[in-house]
């Protein structure tokens, strides 16, 4: 069993014993792991029976998924890898020595006389 | 003109009392299902203890017959056991109140006397609002006693083109066979059908719409012409605009309800090759592939060569595989029979019978584990060693679905199976098996 194998065989774990509030999502995420069971050759016979020019009959098993859902599929999961990434670089220590090197050049909150408030800082008063 | 239906012994003056078994005091002889009676002709129905002798689907139907020969505004009395409360008074009874009670809930073992199925308050309810009854009244009565019964009455409202429509598709239906009402679970898959078609009317019974008639077009066509071309023949009537637009809708559904439509996508589900739990995945391909063949046709394109070529394939067909609904529970219940054959070629020790019979069931349902593990079984018997493995490895993976611990006793029988397999201990392995646990 490959990993989409596998995948489709949890998500249809959890479309069986899960609530059914969740097939919806299930039903969406399988749509992209699915593969056609028909190969080209099986798909263009078959379609022939059917009346269909192999063309046709390709584009009617063809993935069910939209353009837009495919899209928005790719921008989940490239976000979630984007959100992961940054958060295992932030929560390492190089992610530390960043953070604290930006802290130190970006927000260094440290006053220094004259340049804060420029003219009208507190020492020209003095 | 008032109606009692199901009169039994009961006559009553001022009404047509009908019955469809007992003949001593009726007037006509007719299934509630089945009124002889025109549209619109009857200002009250009664229907006393009746529909529960009907069965899950005949009562709908019933119900739809109720609704078309009632005039507008025209009234519906209805009483049947309360099964809620009867089942309570059972459990708090003793065993004299008890035996009652049993009759009050199964009916009597004679013909037409036995209670078919029971409707609890909320399903009983939702039937009548589909039918499209309105004002529904519905009140339990002497519910502390043997007999506790649901009452109800209803009104068939002024403005109800839609519902009627449906009630006469229904009635057509009925007419020509197309429900099957001696096989319960075939008459509720067509329901499924039926509903979403009877929504798409109402859309239609309210404005044209042109592309609810194509879904309502497309959506029968793959799984039952005959009955999308029955609505769409009542529909002739309530649409005014564009009626050559309806008859060509009609005339594809006509053509493909001949050329037995559901059978030619059962013969090209069951030549997908079969991949393991891939079921759904399998009728939903054919179902977009006879969905594109609908398409060309609607369009208009090329027409006659795909017409040709749907003949060819129908003719190509064994009559033992025509299927009038191709729906995912008809195709699963095809393959039980074809379960069921191979299970008894098995048990009768015909091998080669046994094998092609579950092959087949396999090519109708890949998700049945009954199945795989079976043709294991006989493939081990064979001594066809590696193929028996494949099929364990199958039954194996079918296994995953179920809960545990139905999952983990499964498998380890299927180990225990496996390991008596290839050490050649085929005694318990030379028949069928019927339960995975």
């Amino acid at each position: 069993m490959n990993w989409m194998e596998l995948c489709l065989y949890q998500l249809d774990v959890v479309s069986i014993r899960g609530s059914r509030r969740f097939l919806g999502p299930v039903e969406w995420l399988r749509s992209f792991l699915i593969r056609s069971v028909l190969d080209s050759e099986k798909v263009e016979l078959l379609g022939a029976q059917a009346g269909l020019t192999p063309n046709e009959a390709r584009d009617a098993v063809s993935t069910p998924a939209s353009k837009g859902e495919s899209l928005a599929f790719k921008l989940v999961v490239v976000s979630v890898f984007l959100f992961i990434l940054i958060s295992a670089i932030i929560s390492s220590p190089i992610g530390a020595y960043i953070g604290a090197y930006i802290n130190e050049e970006f927000f260094n909150t440290t006053y220094l006389p004259g340049t804060l408030y420029g003219s009208i800082s507190p020492k020209d008063f003095r | 003109m008032r109606i009692h239906v199901g009169c039994g012994p009961v006559y009553k003056k001022g009404y047509v009392n009908i019955d469809a078994f007992d003949p001593s005091v009726a007037d006509c002889i007719m299934s509630a299902y089945h009124l002889e009676f025109p549209d619109d002709s009857a200002s009250l129905v009664e229907c006393m203890h009746t529909i529960e002798h009907l069965g899950a689907a005949k009562s709908i139907y019933a119900l739809a017959e109720f609704f078309r020969v009632l005039k507008p505004g025209g009234v519906l009395l209805l009483e049947t056991p309360d099964i809620e409360a009867a089942f309570a008074n059972f459990l708090k009874k003793g065993e004299a109140q008890r035996k009652l009670l049993m009759n009050w809930i199964y009916g009597l073992d004679s013909p037409g006397m036995g209670h078919r199925y029971c409707f609890p308050r909320e399903l009983l309810s939702r039937m009548l609002k589909e039918a499209g009854f309105k004002d529904i009244l519905l009140k339990r009565l002497a519910t502390k006693t043997i007999q506790p019964t649901l009452w109800v009455k209803c009104r068939k409202p002024e403005s109800h083109i839609a519902h009627q429509v449906i009630s006469r598709v229904r009635r057509s239906l009925a007419d020509n066979g197309l429900v099957n009402f001696d096989d319960q679970v075939s008459a509720l898959d067509c329901e499924t059908l039926f509903q979403s078609l009877a929504s798409l009317t109402h859309h239609l019974c309210v404005k044209w719409d042109e592309l609810a008639l194509r879904q309502l077009t497309m959506e029968s066509a793959v799984q039952n012409p005959r009955m999308g071309l029955t609505f769409i023949e009542h529909l002739e009537t309530q649409i005014s605009e564009s009626p050559s637009r309806v008859k060509r809708y009609g005339r594809i559904l006509e053509t493909l309800g001949a050329l037995d439509f559901p059978a030619v996508l059962l013969h090209l589900l069951m030549q997908v090759p079969v991949q393991v739990g891939t079921q759904n995945q399998t009728y939903l391909t054919i179902r977009n592939m006879g969905i594109a063949t609908v398409k060309k046709l609607l369009a208009g394109i090329e027409d006659q060569a795909v017409l040709k070529e749907l003949r060819r394939t129908r003719e190509g067909l064994s009559d033992d595989k025509i299927l009038s609904h191709f729906s995912e529970e008809g195709v699963k219940r095809l393959a039980e029979q074809s379960f069921a054959h191979g299970a008894k070629a098995f048990a009768n020790h015909e091998l080669a019978e046994a094998v092609r019979l579950f092959e087949e069931a396999f090519s109708l349902n890949r998700d049945d584990l009954l199945i795989t593990w079976n043709l294991a079984r006989l493939k081990a018997v064979e001594g066809n060693e590696d193929t028996s493995k494949k099929y364990y490895e199958m039954t194996s993976l079918l296994a995953q679905r179920y809960r545990q611990p139905l999952r983990r006793r499964m498998l380890e029988r299927l180990r225990s199976e496996i390991s008596l397999a290839s050490n050649g201990q085929m005694d318990g392995l030379a028949t069928p098996i019927y339960q995975a646990l």
